[in-house]
């Protein structure tokens, strides 16, 4: 009680301070008055009374002060004047206050977003209720391979004393193609029980997440997320009930579901529920409420035990697996790369308003010298100093928050889909306005209690000095100095970050990297369809009969010039035989070869670099065609061409095949070095064409075929086309059909190495305009400071370039030092980019060298600006100013 | 004037709290009736310094042991009220014992012969 209405009293006291002095005021008059009335009643003369009570009251004014005084709240009242006071002063230098609130904020909120993210990805909000009880549940041991999963999965369902519930998940290939009218696209696809959502305790967006009881209804049952509805629908449309076709089969949408890409069960576009009979790969259980992970693995444990005893073997076996479902992320070199480059941005920034801060002090020190004089203790002048910056540093934690919260929208808005286990869309939570208050207070310590220091220790001596221009400012540019280093120093790793990963998202894009890079042909204009055969239990199935029917049917689709089947083989005792120059015969693994259609390699735009193609129509059986790095592997003195080969080990029944031919490839001289260290060390591309004879056994699973097909015009319309073509060939389902980069997640790749490029290239661009700013703001009060001693040097006939020369010396050194220290940390951390790097050769000592000259230029350019309007200095008015 | 006793001000900041909480227990009272109350109390022997009146005041309302109030006098004046609280009351009877401990120790040392 006491605490609250004191509270009130301090609160009321702030806020409405003329309020309570004005009650005082009346307070203490009356008090006068009531005592001059009582001496009136005494006897005693009305003036002479008043006289003598307001002598023995003393003066209100000061009574009131005293009270304020004696109050637990003068410091604040105390504390109120210096902020107006810092505050007051700050808006007397309106280009410094913007400046350093601006960078300040932009650092703060940079850190903030990052962290955002980070926070997203550590503690996932995924609206599943009590997302900590979740985790999946995996076996390991050797009964697990032994027993159909279902056997397991039957175990776990019947649920425990440490846990609430089972459900499983499973992937679906490799993603799905979705059609809705003329829209096409690529989705990910869960196939989940029935009760995964509810399990996960997931509410819905719109609908149901429960699918039909009726198995039938519920397998063609489908779940979508919120942004694949944005996707394919438009806001006024309804969802609910429509349908719409995954991999040309139809499904009906029953509700819709938010996507979270900080969680891999529920970042998908499309949720499916298993046809009966299909096994489900990933387990997933809800602990009970207070249960532990170390709890439940002991009750998974015994169980695992009690199945291996069923089943006659050691207790000893196997055992379940737990990982919680809120914690899949491993933090890795990528993510300090990030959070380094976010402090490094901060640093600069903090460096930098700490040097003008400095500045800025040492240029007020005769008004300091003048409050020490009058009485203020150093207490008080390194309190009026940091209260300034933590003036600034508050109204730049405001800023930053919201530009922040714009950063994290910008996230949002451009985050592409497949990036989820390196970054995630950021989220807003209290830790973020708790971090950027942090990073704000470090601000603080680093840009007001260090520099405030330093220029409370200004004695009047050195002081003098610097009036009398003796060079007493030597040790105060010293301390600039190391600020510019450290500044120059972070800026270059960031900067060279951010062009090495532009330089590889540019590259990876651009028309010809594909081909000129990664694959060695033009892929743009090709189209895979996975074709399902189906399964054939008593017969085997015909192969080439099936292939053949398929290449015709996709050379009919208008705008197909080419098409070819691909099947994929294995080598008999995962060995080939080959015949040697002197009439041996060696032996060398391998694993895989393709069968494929004559057409293949003109399909496919693969050049024949020696020997010839297969024959079209002639099923030459006995031929064989092989990459580059393959010949040379199995023959290294000699040519290929014409040796002989068998797809199995010397003692195979296999025949003897002859090599007719060596692939080309469109790759530059680097790729092909570059491969040519990985490709001669095994067998990797071996061709044949698909016989007549060539079949599957009986299998009760569908045989998948490739039918690759080169389009004439615009592959996804091609591909669309084909889509429906290919419908009425007799198969399982309907074909896969998507372009060749499509299917290799080519955009994707394209898209997440553009983001990351963005996002450095954002850091890079701060950090340099934020340094070269430090530098501008550092010669500039140089300028100032050395205003006198170039009046007299122009006085004295010094040309502007003498002038511009004697002020940017120095700083030269310094940016050179600055990147001396910072390509040695590029070096050190560039590292930690990894595979975004992709092929850019990371220790290019041109580009490098590039990069440092472009920053020096920069930050000599920033010196240039306020070195050059000193050349235009009166001498004769800062002379006489003086 | 020589009546006036001009208490040591390490002693006021005891005995002036005691003194206002005593005054108010009596019923509520403005800040000159306080000052008043108290010289009339001590048969005009005290007379409360008036630049300490009411820094106490304020300090008493913070500590939650009196409760002010702007009211109106029976004069028709606008005036702001003291009141004891029930907090205040407990104070009251605390420091009451300490103060006589403390005035019978002191006038123990002082009959000593």
């Amino acid at each position: 009680m006491p605490n609250s209405r004191r509270l009130k009293r301090l609160i009321r006291t702030l806020l409405r301070r003329a309020d309570v002095e004005a009650e005082m005021d009346a307070e203490m008059r009356q008090h006068v008055e009531l005592e001059a009335e009582e001496l009136v009643r005494q006897g005693m003369r009305p003036d002479e009374a008043r006289r003598q009570a307001a002598l023995a009251f003393g003066g209100v004014q000061q009574r009131k002060e005293e009270a304020l005084e004696d109050s637990s709240l003068w410091w604040l009242d105390g504390l109120r004047r210096d902020i107006r006071i810092a505050t007051r002063t700050l808006l007397r230098h309106p280009t410094f206050a913007i400046t350093a609130t601006l960078a300040l904020a932009l650092a703060i909120a940079v850190n903030t977003t990052m962290f955002s993210v980070l926070d997203a990805m550590m503690n996932p909000r995924i609206g599943a209720t009590h997302p900590e009880q979740l985790y999946s549940v995996r076996h390991f041991g050797f009964i697990g391979y032994r027993l159909a999963t279902s056997a397991l999965d039957q175990a776990l369902e019947s649920g425990g004393k440490t846990y609430s519930a089972f459900t499983g998940t499973r992937g679906y290939m490799n993603g799905g193609v979705v059609e809705r009218g003329a829209q096409v696209q690529q989705a990910d696809v869960e196939i989940v029980r029935p009760n995964f959502f509810a399990v996960m305790g997931v509410a819905p967006l719109a609908g149901t997440l429960v699918p039909p009881a009726d198995p039938v209804a519920a397998s063609t049952s489908i779940v979508i997320s919120d942004r694949l509805r944005a996707q394919l629908f438009r806001d006024d449309e309804p969802t609910l009930g429509q349908s719409i076709d995954i991999d040309g089969v139809s499904y009906r949408i029953i509700g819709v579901v938010m996507q979270y890409a900080a969680n891999w069960a529920l970042n998908n576009d499309i949720w499916m529920f298993p046809p009966v009979g299909l096994q489900l790969t990933t387990g997933l259980i809800r602990l009970r409420a207070g249960v532990t992970q170390a709890e439940a693995e002991r009750e998974l444990l015994l169980l695992s035990s009690r199945i291996a005893l069923a089943e006659g073997e050691k207790t000893t076996d196997g055992r379940f697996a737990l990982h919680p479902m809120t914690r899949q992320f491993q933090v890795q070199r990528f993510h300090w790369a990030l959070i380094g480059a976010g402090i490094a941005v901060l640093l600069v920034a903090c460096t930098n308003l700490a040097n003008l801060q400095l500045a800025r002090g040492i240029g007020r020190a005769s008004e300091l010298a003048l409050r020490s004089a009058l009485g203020a203790s150093r207490r008080q002048i390194v309190t009026q100093l940091v209260i300034e910056s933590a003036v600034l540093a508050t109204v730049a934690l405001m800023l930053a928050l919201l530009l922040a919260l714009g950063g994290n929208a910008l996230m949002h808005a451009t985050i592409p889909p497949k990036i989820g286990a390196y970054v995630v869309a950021p989220q807003e939570s209290w830790r973020m306005v708790a971090f950027a208050a942090i990073t704000a207070v470090l601000s603080l310590m680093i840009v007001g209690l260090a520099p405030a220091i330093r220029v409370s220790r200004i004695d009047l001596n050195t002081l003098l000095k610097n009036r009398a221009g003796t060079g007493a400012h030597r040790t105060n540019r010293r301390t600039y100095g190391g600020l510019v280093i450290t500044q120059i120093a972070l800026t270059l790793p960031l900067v060279c970050a951010a062009v090495l990963l532009s330089r590889s998202a540019l590259h990876l894009g651009s028309a010809t990297h594909q081909k000129t890079e990664q694959y060695g042909f033009d892929t743009k204009p090709l189209i895979v369809a996975s074709v399902f055969l189906p399964p054939s239990p008593d017969a085997k199935v015909p192969i080439a009969e099936l292939a053949g029917t398929l290449v015709s049917q996709a050379r009919g689709v208008p705008g197909v010039a080419d098409a070819a089947v691909s099947i994929g083989r294995g080598f008999l005792a995962s060995m080939t035989a080959v015949d040697d120059a002197d009439g041996g015969i060696r032996e060398y693994p391998a694993r895989s070869y393709q069968a494929v259609s004559p057409s293949f390699f003109r399909t496919m735009g693969i050049p024949i670099e020696r020997g010839h193609d297969f024959a079209e129509g002639g099923h030459a059986t006995s031929t064989i065609i092989m990459d580059r790095g393959t010949g040379w592997y199995l023959w290294p003195r000699s040519a290929p061409i014409g040796r002989s080969m068998k797809l199995g080990n010397a003692h195979s029944d296999r025949p003897w095949m002859t090599v007719t031919g060596i692939l080309g490839d469109s790759l530059s001289e680097d790729a092909r070095q570059m491969r040519r260290i990985i490709d001669t060390l095994q067998v990797n591309q071996v061709f044949r064409v698909l016989a007549v004879t060539d079949s599957d056994p009986p299998s009760r699973y569908p045989t998948v075929l490739n039918l690759y097909m080169r389009a004439r015009e615009d592959p996804q319309r091609v591909a669309m086309l084909a889509r429906h073509t290919l419908r009425s060939v007799a198969t399982v389902r309907p074909p896969r059909v998507a372009t060749f980069e499509d299917q290799q997640g080519i955009p994707e790749r394209v898209a997440v190495l553009r983001f990351i490029a963005g996002l450095f290239t954002t850091f890079g661009a701060l950090a340099l305009g934020l340094s070269a700013l430090g530098v501008y703001g550092i010669v500039a009060q140089s300028v100032s400071d050395r205003k006198r001693e170039v009046a007299v040097r122009i006085a004295l006939g010094a040309t502007p370039r003498n002038i511009i020369r004697a002020l940017i010396r120095e700083g030269n050194v310094l940016v050179l030092a600055g990147v001396a220290i910072g390509l040695y940390m590029t070096k050190e951390t560039i590292g930690w980019l990894g595979s975004f790097l992709g092929d850019v050769d990371t220790a290019n000592a041109l580009l490098f060298g590039a990069l440092c000259v472009a920053l020096f230029c920069a930050m000599v350019f920033a010196a240039l600006v306020p070195a050059f309007r000193a050349t235009k200095l009166d001498p004769m008015e800062v002379l006489r100013a003086e | 004037m020589d009546r006036v006793v001009q208490p040591r001000t390490d002693l006021l900041q005891g005995s002036l709290d005691l003194l206002i909480l005593k005054s108010l227990l009596l019923g509520p009272l403005h800040g000159w009736g306080v000052s008043k109350r108290i010289r009339q109390l001590s048969d005009e022997v005290l007379s409360v310094n008036q630049g300490s009146l009411y820094p106490a005041l304020y300090r008493l309302e913070d500590r939650g042991w009196i409760d002010a109030e702007w009211g109106t006098s029976p004069e028709g004046r606008k005036v702001k009220v003291y009141t004891l609280t029930s907090a205040g009351r407990e104070q009251y009877l605390a420091e009451q014992e300490q103060w006589r401990l403390f005035s019978g120790a002191v006038a123990r040392v002082l009959a000593a012969t």
